[in-house]
């Protein structure tokens, strides 16, 4: 574990990544009350102030927008949405993966080519498309959207995970338990999963970094997260029509996304290199 | 064989779900004939109606007739514009195609030649440089580089025009919002393929027959990295077409992406379902297409199959 942490440290942009990442949590969690404004609450006096590296002021240090709402707030507030969106999408997605993918490794045969038939279908499937067909039927909603970012990805964690257990299941350690009538979902629990897990946590690294990606252009497209509630996406769609007067309304969320990508992206390709001694 | 024949079964499993999904958005939407006639219709115009659209039929027998008619492309007409919603599509499809294949051009050209550069010139700045700028390629959003662009280069040095379709200034800033993500994923696919094989055994032995490193990196290693690149761009094809979706409604620009998210406001539905039901078909052919493409044009892949 400390050679883990040595490697992982030794790698700068992953040392980076980890860094953001930390910010995002404090950010996520930073309690609403400490807002230096209300991020929903409009204040036509203050329409359109540039941020404070820009001829601003530090009482709206990343200016407004065109209601007049201060940028700083409703990006945090945008944070929070974000993450919690990515998070619990991901959570959901891994959930579905995992199950269906030590399923399909670990019994083989029918099962196996029933999941991986699946598995294909998914990934055939144009995801942004069935996103915008399904929320056109039932309308957007919170959990509506995290549904179908969580299903959106249950396809990558199948097929790295059933490779895995197919791996793990050869195992001398495992073969010789599963010989001593170990069931099998104690094989599983206690020797599979354990095995796997690192797959797991850089799968799961590079997929919050895409669903962050999705859902801000859902609900950029103003199908996903809905008015008040400020995400990223849709703060862009607003900047999108102040171009001309106030191209940091855009420009502010943007920068929030791109970081939050790069920083995932960065600790996954780190994870990677430092779990997996194939690839040094 | 056996693999097409599982292929073409997956391509009918696909399209048959892809069908249900946008069966259900017309018909899971509250009642059309409410729709027709608005709530304060009497009970017996909404029979009339309901019965005149066959939506007094049981939801199995409305499913199969549907699929019937879109099978010679009857998907019904649109309650906005009261035209065939396929002939809306057709006319909107050309856009879309044009914007898809501009960006592929972006993905292939700007990416095939940095990975390529960036392979041949290992290690060096120039090396770093191109990493360096796919991991931001990959980390943007298109529609964000797309606004970018337009407060850059419209908004404050109006080099380019803001939006719309036309001249091929209008062509240049979407296609390379849309193509900037897949630029980057090819170019560091292209370095790492090229990578492999510069280092491949045939590849030391024609250096060690003398024959010049341009002809080594040209005939000898790009030839046989471009194999895996075949695939790569197929499947960025349908990437692309979906993304559309969005630089489409950035730039203005009139395709069926931008088509189908004003449907979804105007809640159009019959000209939602043709949009997703079509594109996902091409989408999903064309993934078909690539993976046999890959096959014919790389042997030891039909063999081991």
């Amino acid at each position: 574990m400390r050679r883990f942490w040595k490697l992982l440290r030794r790698d700068r942009l992953a040392t980076t990544g980890m860094v953001i990442i930390v910010v995002l949590a404090v950010v996520t969690l930073w309690p609403a009350a400490w807002l230096p404004a209300n991020p929903t609450r409009a204040n036509p006096a203050l329409r359109l102030k540039p941020p404070v590296f820009a001829g601003g002021t530090w009482e709206n240090a990343l200016g407004t927008d065109n209601l007049g709402r201060d940028l700083l707030s409703r990006t945090v507030a945008g944070t929070r949405v974000s993450v919690v969106i990515a998070l619990v999408a991901v959570l959901i997605s891994a959930t579905l993966g995992i199950g269906l993918g030590v399923a399909a490794g670990y019994f083989g045969g029918a099962v196996d080519s029933l999941i991986m038939r699946l598995v294909d279908i998914q990934l055939a499937f144009p995801l942004l498309l069935l996103i915008i067909a399904v929320i056109a039927v039932v309308g957007s909603s919170l959990p509506i959207l995290i549904l179908l970012l969580g299903i959106s990805g249950w396809a990558q964690f199948a097929r790295l995970v059933r490779a895995e257990t197919l791996r793990v299941r050869t195992l001398e350690f495992v073969e010789a338990s599963r010989a001593l009538g170990t069931s099998s979902l104690r094989l599983v629990v206690k020797h599979v999963l354990p095995n796997i897990s690192t797959t797991i946590i850089v799968v799961g690294t590079f997929e919050i970094a895409r669903v962050f990606l999705l859902e801000s252009a859902v609900s950029f497209l103003g199908l996903g997260v809905q008015p008040p509630t400020p995400s990223w996406g849709t703060m862009i769609a607003d900047g999108r029509n102040y171009v001309y007067e106030g191209w940091w309304i855009a420009t502010v969320p943007g920068v929030a996304i791109v970081l939050s990508v790069l920083a995932f992206n960065f600790l996954g390709d780190g994870l990677r290199d430092v779990l997996d001694p194939t690839s040094r | 064989m056996i693999f097409v024949v599982r292929r073409l079964g997956e391509l009918v499993l696909v399209l048959v779900s892809i069908s249900l999904v946008s069966f259900a958005v017309l018909h899971l939407t509250g009642d059309p004939a409410i729709a027709i006639l608005g709530p304060d219709a009497t009970d017996e115009a909404l029979a009339q109606v309901r019965a005149e659209l066959g939506l007094d039929r049981p939801v199995i027998v409305q499913y199969l007739d549907f699929l019937s008619k879109a099978v010679t492309g009857d998907f019904g007409n649109s309650t906005r514009f009261r035209q065939p919603v396929f002939e809306l599509f057709m006319e909107r499809l050309p856009a879309t195609l044009e914007l898809t294949f501009a960006a592929l051009a972006v993905s292939v050209l700007v990416g095939g030649t940095v990975g390529v550069l960036a392979a041949v010139f290992r290690n060096s700045s120039l090396d770093t440089l191109v990493r360096a700028a796919t991991l931001f390629g990959q980390a943007v959003p298109s529609f964000f580089l797309g606004i970018v662009a337009i407060i850059v280069f419209a908004a404050q040095l109006r080099w380019l025009p803001a939006g719309g379709r036309g001249t091929l200034l209008h062509l240049l800033m979407p296609a390379l919002a849309l193509g900037t993500y897949y630029a980057a994923i090819t170019a560091r696919f292209v370095r790492g393929a090229m990578l492999d094989v510069l280092n491949a055994d045939y590849v030391r032995t024609a250096r060690a027959k003398g024959v010049t490193e341009r002809r080594v990196v040209i005939r000898h290693a790009f030839r046989n990295a471009l194999i895996g690149v075949v695939t790569l761009i197929g499947l960025q094809i349908g990437n692309l077409l979906s993304g559309a979706v969005v630089i489409e409604t950035v730039f203005s620009w009139p395709g069926i992406g931008r088509m189908a998210v004003q449907a979804i406001y105007t809640r159009d539905f019959p000209l939602v379902q043709v949009t997703i039901i079509l594109s996902a078909t091409i989408f999903v052919v064309i993934n078909l297409l690539t993976d046999l493409l890959y096959r014919v044009i790389d042997p030891r892949i039909r063999v081991s199959t």
